[in-house]
């Protein structure tokens, strides 16, 4: 199989599974595979029974079941991953804007596997942006690394993020609350502060946030306009 | 044979709604019930379902998050129900004031209740019975929640027994759902249904029936609650 034919299988893959758990599949579901990382980006994913909870206001219930369900699936989807590439899913990450009716699978590779992307942006401004504005939010990460994955898609995982109260939080066992707050926070100041249009030259479609708050890192898919 | 026309075609009418509800579920959750079982009787109109639980909500189950699926399931349940309730009342010419439905994750079985303000047909039974029944229900319930003022039996058949009792809710109760403490509620109601559960052979001896589920609906805004008990077709004990 071409490393093309890879990502179509996995999409594939990926949509079947979604339609059969959700009773309704996505309307599309593109793979990028580039060097360690593998990127699935969704467009119309929610299903009759989250288009009602919508509609009554219960945005935390959708994306609590949400968050659970697909947790569940990641393992499988995992698997398909390591038989289709070769290669094994070290860490994955996934997020869902509901007001746009996308979402993102992000897995980490333990081996390289597809082709490199060499982007012609200027990486350090994007970088310095990210930056700011997550002091605007919090603090600055202790790191920040850029991963072009594709002319529309970049992946920017900051590590060193979380404040001692939001340390406390978690252990308290207040996660999901915590996440469901930082991600509407965060996404709020990115796409309201953020100069991400100036930066790629392109105008930004969708901004995904994710977090590994046992490593104390996020990774943040920024989805531009091709 | 007038009154058989008519039988024919009410039994036609509410096939006609069962698999109305079956499609209008299969539509908004993905996946229909595998049965879906209609009764009438006076101005309540119930709906008995199998095998309703879809993919998304196995996945929840086994993940330990029931409450979830359950409030999950209130909501969507909802909107479906008051989209079915008009043409319930077009086909049947009844209106409908109240809707209550219970959900038995572990059997795997539902029931949805439509109701009327002015539902006042209770079944005409041996009132020896009705008491002997009431004092159990009192008697089992006494350790879960509170004695109900009143209490009648509004349906009564081979399959299914369906009673009715007023002024249940203690005042705490009453607080929880002024405050809007859902969830509370929903883990008080399971409890009580758990209970009612284990006391399942006293009820048999009294029905003389194999009891094969069992709901309750709480209507905590009119203090009131409908407990239902399904029988098993198969068997009659002995």
């Amino acid at each position: 199989m071409t490393d093309q034919k890879k990502e179509e299988y996995i999409s594939s893959y990926i949509s079947k599974l979604l339609r059969k758990q959700f009773g309704r599949g996505p309307q599309s579901c593109q793979t990028t595979v580039t060097k360690n990382h593998l990127v699935t980006y969704i467009r119309g994913f929610l299903s009759p029974m989250e288009d009602i909870l919508l509609e009554y206001g219960q945005n935390k219930y959708v994306d609590y079941a949400r968050n659970v369900i697909i947790t569940h699936l990641l393992d499988e989807i995992k698997g398909v991953v390591q038989v289709t590439l070769g290669v094994e899913a070290v860490e994955y990450y996934h997020d869902w804007n509901l007001p746009n009716n996308s979402g993102v699978l992000i897995f980490d590779l333990d081996t390289e596997s597809g082709q490199e992307y060499n982007s012609d942006v200027d990486i350090q401004r994007v970088e310095l942006e990210v930056g700011r504005i997550s002091f605007m939010v919090e603090k600055v990460p202790d790191q920040i690394k850029t991963y072009p994955i594709s002319p529309s898609i970049y992946l920017i995982e900051r590590s060193g993020i979380l404040i001692q109260i939001e340390k406390a939080l978690i252990e308290k066992g207040f996660e999901n609350e915590l996440k469901f707050t930082k991600d509407e926070l965060e996404k709020r100041y990115f796409h309201r502060d953020g100069r991400f249009e100036d930066i790629f030259n392109k105008s930004v479609m969708d901004i995904f946030i994710d977090w590994n708050f046992k490593k104390d890192k996020s990774i943040m898919a920024i989805i531009l306009r091709a | 044979m007038k009154g058989e026309v008519y039988i024919k075609s009410n039994q036609e009418n509410l096939v006609y709604l069962s698999s109305k509800f079956s499609k209008l579920l299969k539509r908004r959750f993905g996946k229909g019930p595998e049965a879906c079982n209609v009764f009438l009787k006076g101005n309540r109109f119930y709906v008995y379902m199998r095998q309703f639980i879809t993919p998304a909500e196995d996945v929840l189950m086994n993940q330990g998050q029931l409450e979830l699926a359950h409030n999950f399931r209130s909501t969507v349940m909802n909107s479906v129900t008051q989209e079915f309730i008009p043409e319930v009342s077009k086909i049947l010419g009844i209106s409908f004031d109240y809707f209550f439905h219970d959900w038995n994750y572990d059997k795997n079985t539902g029931i949805l209740l439509l109701d009327q303000a002015q539902s006042n047909h209770e079944e005409n039974i041996d009132n020896s019975f009705q008491t002997s029944l009431f004092h159990l229900i009192e008697n089992v319930g006494s350790k879960y929640t509170k004695k109900p003022a009143s209490f009648k039996i509004v349906k009564f058949t081979q399959n299914i027994c369906a009673t009715e009792s007023k002024d249940v809710l203690l005042p705490l109760e009453k607080l929880a759902y002024e405050k809007g403490n859902v969830d509370l509620l929903l883990h008080h109601a399971w409890n009580i249904k758990d209970g009612y559960w284990k006391n399942k052979e006293q009820f048999e001896s009294l029905f003389g029936r194999l009891i094969e589920d069992m709901f309750i609906m709480w209507d905590y805004k009119n203090n009131r609650n409908y407990l239902v008990f399904i029988f098993n077709k198969l068997d009659t004990m002995k």
